[in-house]
């Protein structure tokens, strides 16, 4: 009996570092860049914490084109007739908005009797690759219909979120109707203000031309390299705050969910980054009011719906400067601009969001919203 | 948050970590020294991050690397299909047709129950109706 327990342990202790030792080699062989991929493994076992549970509110798909899902997150109990619509980024993975559980933007919006929708738009393959503004926006097009016919609304809550709130509001410039409310977060809008990726992407520096030409879609390690060299050196040294923590599981499960997802990327769409990059940063043609799309001018001052501008004040990836200008571009009579302290991505997953930021999020879009009529 | 300490006594692994962490913390003599270390590399990694000529530098060796790239890729992808061999693409797309398919059927049951439902709806108000004139003609 006693020889048997022992020779599980001896077994457990080989199978485990054969595990970590495995899992590595993945990473290796994969060639991934982000060092998530290689210190997670000895995190887990230090830790005893088991793999993040992000992007796990349920959810059903109701709509697909292509690599695009349209997903549904529906309430136990409907309050709001007029459902939301987030749109995401073509930077990462939706799921940033439906991190953890208890931690979720969409859960939380869900749990106030919101009919919550979000465009997940897949892993571009070569298809997406030839796919520029005018078919994205085709795609958001479909979703708010989409939207529209599962709930039996007759109009939405457009809800941007970073690069998917600059597509979401030049899409409601073009196609107004059928959009209640919009909501523009962390959203850059004017380029020339974008920090340092103003700075990189200057066409004095950068070819986008022949980035676009050479791979198609823009490849995952360029993505990395980029988001990484905004802090090189905190890229590495933040995990020793985790070493440091170890024996604090729920900030080590939290920390290891982020890097998850940061690590998480996906290539961006080719043509579409290549437009990206030109009428936004380069030559800021989404804020001056010279983007064309399909042949039509994005004029932002076609938006009249009433909008609520949220700014993160440490985003160093929207600044607050890139951001403000929005609330005067439209021509809409209900404004509203509500500034959180956290960065760009701690509006979304932050511990303050549940307690702090999604509440008034929540009550502006209910007082915008119209109500669930009784049976 | 790292409030809640757990009181399981720490592996190895984990007492490794911490050791590391701790001599890297503020709190320590070697923390302090490693975090002058780290902030003056911030700074220089900040100041290459915007100096012009590096940028100017960089970006010239990114747009060569990128019409080599290019070049590559063209003959690779001819070679490849001159002996009829599947290119990584071909792979992709077929993993990815499988994926779609079985999005779209979920879609369209979910599309189908909306339709059930607005059938449903429809009939329910033209009983109404109906009841409605059948009541108004008695």
């Amino acid at each position: 009996m006693a020889g048997s327990s022992i020779l599980q342990r001896v077994k457990a202790a080989i199978a485990q570092p054969l595990e970590i030792g495995e899992e590595i080699g993945v990473a290796l062989q994969k060639g991934s860049m982000s060092p998530y991929h290689y210190v997670k493994p000895l995190i887990k076992r230090a830790a005893g914490v088991g793999d993040p549970p992000v992007g796990s509110t349920p959810h059903t798909v109701v709509y697909t084109h292509g690599q695009m899902r349209l997903l549904r997150f529906e309430p136990a109990q409907r309050i709001f007739r007029t459902p939301i619509l987030f749109v995401y980024s073509l930077i990462n993975r939706y799921y940033i908005l439906d991190f953890l559980p208890g931690r979720s933007l969409i859960e939380f919006m869900r749990d106030q009797g919101y009919d919550v929708y979000a465009i997940d738009w897949g892993t571009p393959g070569p298809v997406e690759q030839r796919m520029g503004w005018a078919e994205y926006f085709e795609l958001i097009k479909s979703a708010t219909r989409w939207t529209r016919r599962v709930s039996g609304a007759p109009d939405i809550t457009l809800y941007g979120y970073c690069m998917g709130g600059t597509m979401a509001l030049a899409y409601s410039a073009l196609h107004p109707e059928g959009i209640r409310n919009f909501v523009a977060q962390a959203t850059p809008v004017d380029f020339h203000e974008g920090g340092i990726f103003t700075t990189w992407t200057r066409p004095s520096h950068f070819d986008v031309d022949a980035l676009v030409n050479a791979y198609g879609n823009v490849p995952i390690e360029l993505m990395e390299s980029g988001f990484s060299m905004m802090a090189p050196i905190q890229r590495s040294t933040k995990w020793l705050d985790v070493f440091r923590k170890i024996d604090d599981p729920e900030f080590v499960s939290t920390f290891l969910a982020m890097e998850h997802w940061a690590s998480d990327n996906i290539p961006f769409p080719g043509e579409v980054y290549r437009q990206y990059i030109k009428d936004c940063y380069q030559y800021n043609n989404f804020c001056k009011g010279r983007m064309k799309v399909g042949g039509r001018v994005v004029d932002l001052s076609n938006i009249k719906t009433p909008l609520l501008n949220i700014i993160a004040e440490n985003d160093t990836i929207a600044p607050p400067k890139s951001s403000e200008l929005l609330t005067t571009l439209v021509s809409s009579s209900d404004t509203e601009t509500f500034r959180f302290n956290a960065g760009h991505i701690g509006l979304s997953t932050s511990s303050k969001g549940r307690k702090q930021f999604w509440p008034k999020i929540a009550k502006w879009i209910g007082q915008h919203s119209e109500l669930m009529l009784p049976n | 948050m790292g409030e809640e300490r757990s009181t399981k006594p720490l592996n190895l692994l984990a007492r490794g970590m911490k050791v590391v962490g701790h001599l890297t913390a503020q709190e320590s003599r070697s923390g302090k020294v490693f975090k002058r270390v780290e902030k003056k590399g911030t700074d220089l990694m900040g100041r290459l991050a915007t100096n012009e000529s590096y940028l100017h530098g960089v970006g010239r060796l990114m747009g060569y690397a990128f019409r080599y790239q290019a070049q590559v890729n063209t003959n690779l992808e001819r070679m490849l299909h001159s002996w009829r061999l599947p290119t990584s693409t071909d792979v992709y797309d077929m993993r990815s047709e499988l994926r779609r398919m079985h999005d779209q059927v979920e879609a369209v049951s979910v599309q189908l129950e909306s339709l059930y439902d607005r059938l449903e709806q429809t009939q329910l108000l033209q009983t109404r109706l109906a009841d409605a004139q059948n009541g108004r003609a008695a």
